[in-house]
């Protein structure tokens, strides 16, 4: 049962990549849908860039440091 | 390494958007055709195109955020993607699932796009009875025969997609295939 398993396995698998031939064949990759991943790729880099920059600090203030206590009055 | 890890672990770690765009590129042109005939089995051909589109934009702007290691992993995460965008695409459009790729068409899709000579006899016959047991399975067992052997899923995506444990999957998927086969005979 084993074999006879898995030479009905096989013959699913080769009819599985006929069929990606054939839809490959009928319908191959267009630069329309490269593009639209590298427009999505250009996207995130973008909001990468602009979450970078407001993690930046403020022009004039010292990175990582503390903002001085309140003084106490005596 | 297989040439699709390399490709995503150097785009992990790589800042520059025109190397990004580079290695991205090149990505993309290896996983479209597999991505494609995924999408273009679960929704109406019609619709394929704009879900093929989706599941792309989905997989290039969350790729630095993959944290896999390996090309099954890699692949296990681009049909999930595929699939949300699927079960979007009907909730959107249709009610009710269609089944896509029945098996009376599939010689006829492979017929279509072979060159004149045809498929050779012994081929022809292996597709046939491939076809003969989807045919046989039955209609629970029809999908996973389908979305194992022809599209290639393995057993834990599978197990995932259907929230069922990975050896109660492979099971069922080994039962599926000796039934139809007994049918068969």
């Amino acid at each position: 049962m084993a074999d006879q398993n898995t030479e009905a396995a096989a013959k699913l698998e080769k009819l599985g990549a006929h069929l990606r031939q054939a839809v490959a064949a009928q319908h191959p990759t267009q630069e329309r849908d490269i593009q639209t991943a590298l427009g999505a790729v250009r996207e995130q880099w973008e909001q990468e860039q602009e979450a970078l920059r407001q993690k930046k600090p403020a022009p004039g203030k010292t990175p990582g440091r503390e903002p001085e206590p309140p003084e106490i009055d005596r | 390494m297989d040439d699709i890890m390399k490709l995503v672990r150097t785009y992990r770690l790589t800042g520059a958007l025109d190397q990004r765009l580079s290695l991205a590129d090149a990505l993309f042109r290896m996983i479209v055709p597999d991505l494609r005939f995924f999408v273009f089995s679960a929704v109406p051909h019609h619709a394929a195109d704009d879900v093929l589109q989706e599941t792309l934009k989905g997989i290039a702007a969350s790729l630095k955020k993959f944290e896999g290691d390996t090309k099954n992993a890699f692949w296990a995460w681009c049909y999930r993607i595929a699939r949300n965008k699927t079960s979007d695409y009907f909730r959107k459009e249709e009610g009710n699932r269609l089944e896509i790729m029945p098996p009376d068409d599939l010689l006829q899709i492979i017929e279509s796009a072979q060159p004149s000579s045809g498929i050779p006899a012994q081929e022809r016959h292996d597709l046939e009875y491939a076809v003969g047991l989807l045919r046989k399975a039955k209609p629970g067992c029809f999908e996973f025969l389908w979305k194992h052997y022809v599209i290639g899923l393995d057993y834990g995506e599978i197990a995932a997609e259907h929230n069922i444990q990975y050896d109660n999957a492979r099971m069922k998927i080994t039962r599926c295939l000796s039934e139809a086969q007994s049918l068969m005979s």
